[in-house]
Formats: C-alpha cells, structure tokens, sequence
C-alpha cells in the first residue's frame, strides 16, 4: 500500500478510535498517564501493522481493543506491584460534577465495583453496552471464543439482576 | 435504571487534546520520511558510532604521533640520530643511560624536522619522550660495541 493511503487510513482509524480506546484503557487503569502510554503504544503497533502486514485486519474495531488491552496487560506485568488490574468504575462517577445529583447511578456504580465479581464481568459489560461491541468483537478482544463471551455476559447480567 | 442504560451513561474521558494531536503526528512523522524517520534515526545513529569510532581512532593516532620520535640508531659511529619527522611539535627528548641513570642529553626540545646526534659509547640507553601533554615514554636504545 503506498505511504499516503497507509496515513488516510490511519487517519481515519485514530480520529474513528482513539478516544474509545483512551477510555477504555481510562477505565481499565484509572489513570490517564498509563491511558496515554497504552494508546500511543496500540497506535504505533496499529501504524506500523499497516504499514508492513499485507494482510487486511477484518475487525478494526476489536483489533485496536484486543491490542489496547494486551499493552495493558503487559504494562500490568511489568509495574504489577503499582498498577491493580481490577476495574473500578466508581471514582468515574465521583469525577464527574454532573453525574453528583444521580445518587441511584452512584449506588448501582458502587454496587457494581464491589459485588460484580470477577472484574471479567465488568470488563465485558463495558466492552458491549459502553462501547457497543457485538459479542463476536468482545470475544475477538479479550481472546476468547465467542460462546464464552456470551456465556459471561449472561452470566455477569444474571448477577447484576440479583445484585441491584 | 437498565442495565445496559447503567454502562452507557458511565462517563467518557476526554483525554488531553494536545496529547492526542501530538501522538498523531508523532506516529505519521515517525515512519514518514525525513530525519525523524525511525529507520533514518538508526542511520543516524550507525553514523554517529562510526564517526565516533574514526574520531578516537584519529585522536589515538595523534597521540601516538606526538610522542613518538623515530629513532635511528648509527651503530658504526657509535651515536644516536633522533629525528623528528612527525608533524608534531613541542617534544622535549632526554636521552639517559640504562641502568645507572646517568644524564647524557638533558631535556632537549624538539621541533618538526629536528635533527640530533648523540656520539655514545657501547652500551644500553633510553630516550624519554615527553609529549606536549606531560605524557613520557621511554624509548630503549642500543649502541654496539661489536662494528
């Protein structure tokens, strides 16, 4: 592909996905230095996927997730006594000036953080009604087939049911 | 409040719009051409190394030049040639006597294309070369008794 095509569809991906993928790392870390480190990591590794494989990434969009969260899984393993890798989602409530009032979104968050174990269970949640992905795409982006991504979404909203 | 409602009004994060600017053209100039190139910066640095390398090599050279003198050694006159051939200047050369120190040339100075003769009996010498730097080596010589 030459250089210039390489750039307008990396230009349309980065402008398509770069703030979906800073808040789900964002979400992920709950930090916005390690969110920034993570995406400039996935949008190098995406630059420079397109620009040396031949081969057409058929899903762009559980792609770029699966490649945000394997950079974080590794930035994990590498600073895992300063990083925790379980999703917390309540200090995004806590953050925002508007959302104060909301006190029943406040507590469903709370409940949420504390109750809906595993975190894998939040993380797919996120991943399907936040950033709307198809349960093929949350399969591809958290490397697991597409049953179990199912399987653990009917689950973690069986739990939330019970839990709300 | 449904759930799906609950994940959907979760707040989004703007991230530093500077930062993401930056990210973008740090990536496109990183691969595109030009001195940023990332395959260019490492001919840069190949280039930077090996001119580093050709440098000291060059300064190794100099300062071997100017500390060393050639000596040629007349054994049938039984004396000593020290000539400065080399570019460089400002030597001073002391020529004593191997093992009792005896001074038989006191520090001379030598510039480019100097010319000294040292009549010497047979025996065991050294010339101590001082460099412009106060480095000194020690240069052995012998004078023949046999010719």
């Amino acid at each position: 592909m030459p250089q210039k095509d390489i750039n307008n569809r990396f230009e349309e991906l980065y402008k398509m996905y770069f703030r979906k993928i800073y808040n789900y790392v964002y979400y992920l870390s709950q930090d916005k230095n390690v969110a920034e480190e993570i995406c400039e990591d996935t949008f190098t590794k995406t630059y420079e996927y397109l620009r040396v494989s031949s081969a057409v990434i058929e899903n762009m969009h559980a792609w770029l997730f699966k490649c945000a969260r394997n950079a974080y899984i590794n930035y994990c393993r590498i600073h895992r006594r300063y990083v925790s890798n379980e999703i917390a989602l309540s200090h995004l409530v806590e953050s925002d000036n508007k959302l104060d009032d909301e006190i029943e979104f406040k507590k469903i968050i709370k409940t949420i953080d504390t109750k809906l174990t595993p975190s894998i269970y939040k993380e797919v949640l996120i991943l399907k009604y936040k950033f709307e992905l198809s349960n093929e795409e949350v399969a591809s982006a958290l490397d697991i087939s597409t049953d179990n991504a199912r399987q653990i979404c009917k689950r973690a909203l069986d739990k939330l049911k019970k839990i709300i | 409040m449904k759930i799906k409602q609950v994940f959907k009004k979760l707040p989004s994060i703007k991230p530093n719009k500077e930062f993401e600017n930056r990210l973008y053209y740090k990536i496109i100039s990183g691969y595109d051409g030009g001195l940023k190139s990332i395959n260019n910066f490492r001919f840069l640095k190949y280039l930077i190394f090996s001119l580093s390398l050709n440098l000291i090599f060059l300064i190794i050279i100099y300062i071997f030049q100017a500390t060393h003198i050639s000596l040629d050694l007349n054994t049938k006159e039984n004396f000593i040639q020290l000539n400065n051939n080399k570019l460089a200047t400002n030597y001073s050369v002391k020529i004593n006597t191997m093992f009792s120190d005896e001074v038989i040339l006191p520090t001379y100075k030598m510039e480019s294309d100097d010319l000294i003769s040292v009549t010497l009996p047979p025996g065991y010498y050294y010339a101590e070369i001082v460099g412009r730097d106060g480095d000194s080596t020690r240069t052995p010589l012998w004078v023949s008794s046999l010719i």
